[in-house]
This record gives structure tokens, C-alpha cells and sequence, in this order.
């Protein structure tokens, strides 16, 4: 089923959380999808359908218990964790859902900080974590602490954050779940322009706000651990 | 610059930042931590000190000290039995002592009691010329060590009277005071003229206690006792090396003793430790979920925990071993002396040379720290290999 120009081929991957214990959960039943590069697709489905779990697969977070996963022209099924990050660093960008920054950190702080461990120097962070705060309109609040800004920005500086190593991946879990309207269709505007900009973007929610959204390319409906093709 | 020392860089810069952070736990942390490091590192320098001190002073004892021994006790040896180590080859001079120890039973404390004649003394002794005032030489005339002054409380007086073993009074006179950087050897020293010493101890006028033999080629040492045991048996032959080597184990059993009590206490704190950093908080292990989804290798959040627990407890070493140094040779180890120096009534009140050596400081350094970096690199390495995906949710 895998296309030349799918970014992301998942071929019949499943996920067993404590396998073998008393609390064994199956998250994912064998899943099946394509995401074409340059695509922006939604996963939708209630809480606990799976979305998150498809995306931290995707997201190269967690290894699948079975099946085949291609992210980016690179298997993934047998990878050890090492090189996961490896490939999760260079091929995908993260927006979580509570935005998951640092609040003691300031925001240039916060964007810059995937870069550390590749031993990108200061003066260099700051060009580069700068030109993406200006694009997105919070450049004036490079230097404030995280935790002192509002929402709206605070989703900014998770965009940032993921764009920061220009990965062409870009998943977003439950983006709009904490913003109001205005914010959320100012979010699904800026996805749209890195979707032109060449992007490929997964985003699991269940806002119709997102949902609704014109720019997007497909909606795959996640229920019980499973693709809905109903 | 070489992408390995960039990357360093920037994970202490992180890891001074997030020690920033949270300064508080920190601080508390390296305050209890430096507290304990002190505690250590006191004992360390005062042992190497006390060790030095002695050693110091004992450069120019006698190098052979001969005694009489008659069913396992010493007793007083003829002054006949001098002549015969005179003779040997090697043997610079031979100086008669008598050495004994005074009970007060007023304050209960030991004085040691030393008569031994100057003019036969080798010119230099350092024992003469630590004296302040003059050398006894009239009857009954003494110089006392500082501690022995005090005990006796003549506030003035120079007169001061002393037991025979008979109950009769022996009168005495202090001409001088030993300076106080020889406390260690003579904070409880009486020292008198061999005739005073016999009297007080009724030792007959024909004996001393013990025989100073001063050697010319101090290589020779070990051969000149060996002889001396052949030609006088039934004496104890003491070489210096022995004596040093005594207070080199006295003072190193009662370190090693109180060493063991502290290193329990370092041990509690690195447990306590252990135990709060295995349990870290939410915030923590969200902190490390973060950076790990970011693209962080569990190697570099490791790294990054080394670098905190480094500075932090690099940090605790260096306060540690800065105060355990003014305690030691400023306060002069108040607060542990009593332990190293015998509880004995009089307290020697000497200046501790500064002694530090780097191989205390790598010890102290191995002890404290290392088992700090373990205690709390683990639990966070134990965190970066749980996968992210539910602590970021």
C-alpha cells in the first residue's frame, strides 16, 4: 500500500500497553494508513479511541508491538531507542496539547531547546529561534518566562518550538483544546501556510473548528483503537 | 568549536540554569551536603596535621631510648650500663632521663615528669629551646608545660609543691614555661633536674629511667639497637622511627574510629538523597518526558543530571573542605580535638600546622561526591528510558 511519496506508512501496526500483566490494554488493532508527504490530515475520534497513541507511533516516541511502521522513508519497527530520537529530532515536530513548555524557561529558551544536544551554539540558537518568533508574531516576548505569557502565545512557542530543526513532519496532539475560536482558526491558518510550505502535518482532535478546516486533505476517524472506514 | 564541547556547553549552561531554578532545594541540598563534607574532612586534616605536628616535634628526640624491663613493667636501670653504650661504634652521646608520670589528686590529672641533664644533651635539642624563662638547674627547680601551669593554679606564684610516694611534700619552683606550638608534646610536661626527679619519685641516686642514645648516622639506627639489645638484655630498645610510628596509629585508630561515625552519617545523606531523587516529582519526570520527546538521547539527559549533581556537589566539596580548613587550623578543630587528642584532663592547646595533601582532598572528593553523582544520576536514568508518551499528555 506504501506510496514513493507517502511521509508516513503505517501497515498493520498494533500496540499492547503491559503485555503479558493483569492490566494489559490493546490501544491499536492492527492499523493500516498512508499520509502523503506534503498533506495535512486529522485524526479524529473521542478521548481514549487511540489518536494519541497513533501519533506517539508516528511521532517515533514508542516503538509499535507489531507491524510495520515507515516514517519518512525509514522503518521504525525494530529501532532501539537511541536511534528513534535520532530520527524523531531530525523528521518530526511536536505541538502537544498543554504545550508542554517550560515555564521557568523564557520562550526563546523554550524554542531553542531541541538544539542543545546537537551542540548548535548560543549565537546561533538565538538567530534561528528568532527569525521563527518573528514569523509568528511573538518575537517581543522572546525574552519573558514561559510561564508569564498568555495562551495564544504559548501555542506559538510550541510551533516554534517544533519547526525548530525545519522537520518535515509536524503532528499536533489536541492542538485547539485550549484555545478559544479566534485562536484556533489563527492555528489551523498557520498549519495551512506550513502545509504550503511544503509540510507534513498530522493532527489529532476532535474540534470541529479543526475538523471543519478546508485545508485539510483527509480526516481518518479513529474509534476503539481502530480506523473507522464506517 | 568542535561540536562535542559545544554540546557540553550548552548542557552546563542548561544545568546551572535549572540548578537556578530551583535554588531553594538546591541550596538545602548543598548545605546539609557541605555540612557533612566538613565533618569528614576535619577529622582528615586533623589527623594528617596532628601526625605532622608530631612528627615535627619528634625530629629531634633521641633515635634509640633504652629501658629497663623486669617481668613486663619497666623499671629504673643503673647508670653503670652507660658506659658499655658509649663504647659502641656509632653512638654520638648517651644522656641519663628520668621520665615519669605525677598524679594529681586534686584535679586528676597526669602530669609526665622529665629530668634529663642539658650539658649531656646534643646542642639543638628543640626541647630547651621551646622553654620561656630559664632551664632548671637549682634544686627543685622546674619548667611546666602550659597545661601543668594551669592545672596547678599558681596565679603568680612560683612555688608549688609536690607528693613523694612517702606523702612528703617535695617543693618546687617554676623558672619557665613551655611555648604553646609544643603543646602537643608538652601541654602536661614537668620538666626538672635529674636530682628533683629522683627525689620526687625516690629513685636512688645511682638509676635513671631510660637512656637517650643519640646516634651519628641515623641509617644506622636499626643496627645500634639491635646491638645494644645483645649487649644489655633485659632492656626495651625504642627506636624514634617506633615512636612515630605509634602516633602515626594512635591518631590514625581514633580518625579511623571517627571516621567510621561520619561516613555513616555521609552514607545517611547519600540514602536521603537517593531516596528523594528515585522519587522524582511530576515536574521532574515531565521536564525529562519533554526534553526526551524533543530529540534529547537518554545519554544526553544523563549527562545533563551529571553535570547538576557535579556542580552541585563539587560545590558542597569545595565549601566542605574550605570550612573543615578554617575549623581545623583556624578554630584549631574545636570541634573534634577532644577525640583525636585523648580526653585526658590536660588538653594539649597547640597551633596545628596546616597539613592538606591532594590524596585527602581525591578521598574526601571519591567519598562524598561520586556516591552523590550515583544516587541521583541513576533515578533520573531510570526516568529518561520510560518512554515520554504518557508523562506529556
Amino acid at each position: 500500500m506504501a506510496d514513493s511519496v507517502d511521509m508516513i506508512v503505517l501497515d498493520s501496526v498494533s500496540k499492547i500497553y503491559n503485555r503479558g500483566r493483569l492490566n494489559e490494554v490493546t490501544a491499536l488493532h492492527e492499523v493500516s494508513l498512508a499520509v502523503a508527504s506534503g498533506s495535512m490530515v486529522c485524526l479524529r475520534g473521542a478521548s481514549g479511541s487511540g489518536k494519541s497513541t497513533l501519533l506517539s507511533i508516528i511521532g517515533c516516541v514508542i516503538p509499535p508491538s507489531s507491524g510495520r511502521a515507515i516514517i519518512a522513508g525509514k522503518p521504525l519497527s525494530r529501532l532501539p531507542d537511541r536511534f528513534l530520537t535520532i530520527h524523531r529530532r531530525s523528521h518530526i515536530g511536536f505541538i502537544f496539547q498543554q504545550f508542554n513548555v517550560l515555564p521557568e524557561l523564557t520562550v526563546l529558551d523554550n524554542v531553542t531547546l531541541p538544539l542543545l544536544p546537537l551542540g548548535v551554539g548560543p549565537a546561533e540558537r538565538r538567530r534561528r529561534g528568532g527569525e521563527l518568533l518573528a514569523g509568528l508574531g511573538i518575537d517581543h516576548r522572546a525574552s519573558f518566562p514561559a510561564g508569564q505569557i498568555s495562551g495564544g502565545e504559548l501555542q506559538r512557542v510550541a510551533i516554534a518550538r517544533a519547526l525548530i530543526n525545519d522537520p518535515p513532519i509536524i503532528l499536533a496532539d489536541e492542538p485547539t483544546a485550549h484555545l478559544d475560536s479566534k485562536l484556533s482558526r489563527e492555528f489551523m491558518a498557520t498549519m495551512a501556510e506550513l502545509k504550503r510550505g511544503g509540510k507534513t502535518i498530522v493532527i489529532a482532535s476532535h474540534d470541529s473548528l479543526v475538523t471543519d478546516s478546508p485545508d485539510l486533505d483527509r480526516i481518518i476517524n479513529v474509534k476503539d483503537g481502530r480506523i473507522d472506514v464506517s | 568549536m568542535n561540536f562535542l564541547l559545544e554540546k557540553q556547553l550548552n548542557l552546563l549552561d542548561y544545568a546551572l540554569a535549572s540548578l537556578w531554578r530551583r535554588k531553594l532545594k538546591n541550596l538545602g541540598i548543598m548545605s546539609v551536603f557541605a555540612g557533612v563534607i566538613c565533618l569528614v574532612a576535619s577529622f582528615q586534616f586533623l589527623t594528617a596535621s596532628l601526625t605532622a605536628t608530631a612528627q615535627d616535634l619528634l625530629a629531634e628526640a633521641p633515635e634509640i631510648v633504652v629501658q629497663q624491663m623486669s617481668a613486663g613493667r619497666q623499671e629504673a636501670l643503673p647508670l653503670s650500663y652507660l658506659s658499655s653504650l658509649e663504647e659502641l661504634n656509632g653512638v654520638r652521646t648517651v644522656a641519663p632521663r628520668i621520665w615519669g608520670y605525677y598524679f594529681s589528686e586534686i584535679s586528676g590529672a597526669n602530669y609526665t615528669v622529665l629530668a634529663v641533664d642539658p650539658s649531656v644533651m646534643p646542642k639543638g635539642d628543640r626541647l630547651f629551646q621551646a622553654v620561656e624563662g630559664q632551664l632548671p638547674s637549682g634544686p627543685g627547680e622546674a619548667v611546666l608545660g602550659s597545661g601543668v601551669a594551669a592545672d596547678l593554679k599558681l596565679a603568680g606564684r612560683r612555688s608549688f609543691s609536690l607528693f613523694r610516694p612517702d606523702l612528703t611534700l617535695k617543693p618546687m619552683q617554676m623558672v619557665g614555661v613551655f611555648k604553646p606550638d609544643t603543646d602537643l608534646l608538652t601541654a602536661d610536661l614537668i620538666y626538672t633536674t635529674p636530682d628533683a626527679a629522683r627525689d620526687l619519685f625516690a629513685i636512688p641516686a645511682d638509676h635513671c629511667t631510660d637512656l637517650c642514645v643519640y646516634v651519628a648516622n641515623p641509617r644506622e639506627i636499626g643496627t645500634i639497637a639491635k646491638k645494644i639489645s645483645v649487649i644489655l638484655p633485659g632492656t626495651r630498645v625504642l627506636t624514634r622511627p617506633q615512636i612515630s610510628q605509634t602516633y602515626r596509629v594512635v591518631f590514625g585508630w581514633r580518625s579511623g574510629f571517627a571516621s567510621i561515625c561520619l561516613l555513616s552519617a555521609l552514607a545517611a545523606f547519600v540514602i536521603l538523597a537517593w531516596d528523594k531523587a528515585s522519587g522524582l516529582s511530576a515536574e521532574e519526570k515531565r521536564e525529562i518526558a519533554i526534553l526526551k520527546v524533543l530529540g534529547w538521547q537518554t545519554g544526553d539527559i544523563l549527562l545533563l543530571r551529571c553535570w547538576e549533581s557535579l556542580i552541585a556537589a563539587g560545590l558542597a566539596w569545595l565549601l566542605g573542605c574550605t570550612a573543615a580548613y578554617l575549623h581545623v587550623f583556624w578554630l584549631g578543630g574545636a570541634l573534634f580535638k577532644p577525640v583525636m587528642l585523648g580526653w585526658s584532663v590536660i588538653h594539649p592547646q597547640l597551633r596545628l600546622l596546616p597539613v592538606v595533601s591532594t590524596a585527602d582532598l581525591l578521598l574526601i572528593f571519591t567519598m562524598s561526591v561520586v556516591p552523590y553523582l550515583a544516587a541521583t544520576v541513576i533515578p533520573a536514568w531510570r526516568a529518561a528510558i520510560t518512554p515520554p508518551d504518557a508523562a506529556i499528555r
